[in-house]
């Protein structure tokens, strides 16, 4: 059912009062019902031991004196509280009977040991009767005594208490629920302006927080839960926001070259070893889109889990050559060296595709931020099993270099020659290390270079 | 006409240059932020076009655009950046910038938007004529007497500053500033060449040249009488 939660409140809180309301009326009936009837039969029995007290009997004869007692107004008259009075002897035959009662008898039983009570209908009218045995004194039944009493006044007194009840219950649910709802419409007020305020926000304006109420109960705790969740989800999303920045920028400058490249090839007849000089800078800047796609498409895998590793032999100088090749026209540009301080026989168990993305980034790292005329050392040493990517570039501040592994970190020094970088690749350099059991750790000195330590046996 | 170019990355400098270059420009390459500015601020008077990258090691062309703008209101500057949101084009544009281009872009229309920048930047249309002769910079043709002329790239650019200098003396020393790049090592007698050439192509048979020679000055195209 889709009820609101005020009225979700209100109805179970009205349920259960009524519950209660039902239980206690029906504990407070039986008492004064089992109340006045007692008070009736108290009454019969004092009926009783009156006239008890004025029959005797003599051998199985009954002996009785009628006197005052027994015409009493109350026996006389039929209306207003009468007391019916009769006696029967063990043959059932009526043998005396109050005024009142003129031609009808009372109900009687024909044998009768114990004395009994019981509600009965006499010419219309609920009364209470008493039925006692009377006994000689050896015990014998000879006959028995009726006393009715009208329960005129105790089914009043019920009925009032019933009708009041019936009548009070309706309304008093009904003002219950009312005030439930009220309340709980109070109390859920705050949820409602949470709810208003969330319904203003979506993907691109979750700016403004949510006002915190003033009391800190559940509500301001829901409250300040759902702004740490949404400072947490902007963090986030601008994070992703400038990675897509970084990301197109980085992919635009290798595309903004192979279109202007291409379009000014094109706007005359070249000699052929022209087309060739520009087709081949074409296709290493296609290499370069394809490197960032990996980067990305690494990423993605070490996000899901996903990466599998294949460990072989793999020649660490034919592969920091074929690196080296793919960086000679930057390096050139900038008029860098890659010196190779390696055996060429060099080799060392590792995933063929992750480590070339290793070297690839820590050796383009060096050619984009290194100085011109820079130089790049790649040393292997056998004995420790650890290769040391060095350059004598700008160096990172050693308040950074703790962190530069880190997701999304950059080093933005003013001044020097830093190049736009999405902060991903020595966290991807760390992380496809770290699956292959590859150490990676870095020394700097500002304005003297970087170094990189592979620990391959570690 | 020459071109200051701040560009970090030699990919798209060299074709731009290259491309400049072949349209007749005289084209200067800063790879960074504090040589684009130096270079700029020294030469001013000489540069016809600023081509700022927006992020560039050193300096963003942000603030060499604020910096130039400080000295100079008069030479025009294009923004070349990979940024893409509308704030940004504000923010380029308010900076100083006079227009803004997206990478990557069509090389003919920075072409036709440098073209478009120093028109307005001169005052002039983009047609210069001397009788017959008649120079169009938008469509890169010269033509006498209806007649297509084909000129070299630096044989234009010279017609061009020229022409645009119509009566008065173009100085050597300012020729070659304003025609060849800045590592050009100032030999002016490179000049009497091209200069032979447009003379060869476009004077009419049998009477003095439309170039006039200022000994030990210069030269100069007069006003038609």
């Amino acid at each position: 059912m889709n009820l609101h939660f005020k009225n979700r409140i209100a109805l179970f809180n009205t349920v259960a009062a009524a519950i209660t309301m039902l239980v206690v009326f029906a504990a407070v009936y039986a008492v004064v019902y089992i109340t006045t009837y007692r008070h009736l039969d108290s009454n019969i029995l004092e009926e009783r031991a009156e006239l008890f007290s004025q029959i005797s009997t003599v051998g199985d004869s009954l002996v009785f004196s009628l006197n005052a007692e027994w015409e009493e107004m109350e026996h006389n008259r039929a209306e207003v509280d009468p007391i019916f009075l009769q006696m029967v002897d063990d043959r059932g035959t009526v043998i005396f009977h109050s005024r009142n009662l003129e031609n009808d008898k009372l109900q009687f039983a024909d044998s009768l040991t114990e004395e009994l009570f019981f509600n009965v209908e006499f010419n219309g009218k609920k009364i209470r009767q008493g039925q006692f045995p009377i006994k000689t004194e050896g015990g014998k039944i000879i006959g028995q005594l009726d006393i009715g009493i009208s329960q005129v006044d105790s089914i009043l007194i019920l009925t009032n208490l019933r009708n009041t009840f019936f009548a009070a219950f309706p309304l008093m649910l009904l003002f219950f629920y009312g005030v439930t709802s009220l309340v709980a419409s109070r109390s859920i007020a705050p949820v409602k302006q949470l709810i208003a305020y969330a319904e203003k926000m979506n993907y691109n304006n979750i700016d403004p927080r949510l006002p915190l109420p003033v009391h800190h109960d559940e509500i301001y705790h829901l409250t300040t839960t759902i702004n740490a969740l949404l400072e947490r989800i902007e963090t986030g999303r601008s994070r992703e926001k400038q990675i897509t920045a970084d990301i197109s920028h980085e992919l635009r400058t290798p595309l903004t070259s192979i279109k202007g490249t291409l379009e000014v090839l094109i706007r005359k007849i070249r000699e052929p070893q022209q087309y060739e000089e520009k087709v081949r800078q074409v296709i290493h800047e296609v290499d370069s889109i394809n490197h960032i796609i990996n980067q990305l498409l690494y990423l993605a895998r070490l996000d899901s889990g996903n990466l599998s590793i294949v460990k072989k032999p793999v020649n660490l100088y034919d592969m920091l050559l074929a690196v080296k090749n793919r960086w000679r026209l930057q390096m050139n540009s900038k008029q860098m060296i890659l010196k190779l301080d390696i055996p060429e026989d060099t080799v060392v168990q590792a995933d063929f595709g992750l480590l070339e993305m290793i070297m690839e980034n820590l050796v383009s790292n060096a050619v984009k931020y290194g100085y011109k005329q820079g130089q790049l050392v790649c040393n292997w040493q056998a004995d420790t099993g650890i290769l040391s990517i060095s350059d004598n570039g700008p160096g990172i501040p050693q308040e950074h270099l703790p962190h530069i592994f880190n997701r999304f970190y950059r080093v933005d020094v003013p001044g020097s020659t830093l190049v736009q970088s999405t902060g991903l690749g020595l966290y991807i350099v760390k992380m496809l290390a770290g699956i292959q059991g590859i150490q990676i750790q870095a020394d700097s000195q500002i304005n003297r270079g970087t170094q990189f330590h592979l620990h391959f046996n570690g | 006409m020459r071109i200051l170019l701040v560009e970090d990355e030699t990919s798209i400098s060299n074709f731009l240059k290259d491309g400049l270059e072949e349209e007749g420009f005289a084209v200067d390459v800063a790879d960074n932020g504090k040589t684009g500015l130096q270079l700029a601020l020294d030469n001013l008077e000489e540069y016809d076009t600023i081509i700022l990258d927006w992020m560039l090691p050193g300096m963003s062309g942000i603030e060499i655009c604020r910096n130039i703008r400080k000295e100079s209101h008069v030479v025009p500057v294009i923004f070349l950046t990979a940024r893409d949101t509308t704030d940004d084009a504000v923010f380029g544009l308010e900076s100083g910038a006079n227009d803004y281009i997206r990478k990557p872009f069509a090389f003919d229309e920075l072409l036709a938007r440098i073209r478009v920048l120093m028109r307005g930047k001169s005052g002039e249309n983009s047609v210069f004529r001397y009788k017959e002769i008649i120079l169009d910079v938008d469509s890169h043709r010269v033509s006498k007497a209806d007649e297509n002329v084909e000129l070299t790239q630096k044989e234009f650019a010279l017609l061009e500053f020229l022409l645009r200098n119509k009566g008065k003396v173009s100085r050597r020393t300012r020729i070659i500033e304003k025609v060849w790049d800045i590592h050009f090592d100032y030999d002016t007698s490179v000049i009497d060449v091209y200069i032979n050439a447009l003379r060869k192509k476009l004077d009419d048979k049998n009477s003095e040249s439309f170039i006039e020679t200022i000994r030990g000055v210069g030269y100069r195209i007069n006003e038609e009488a």
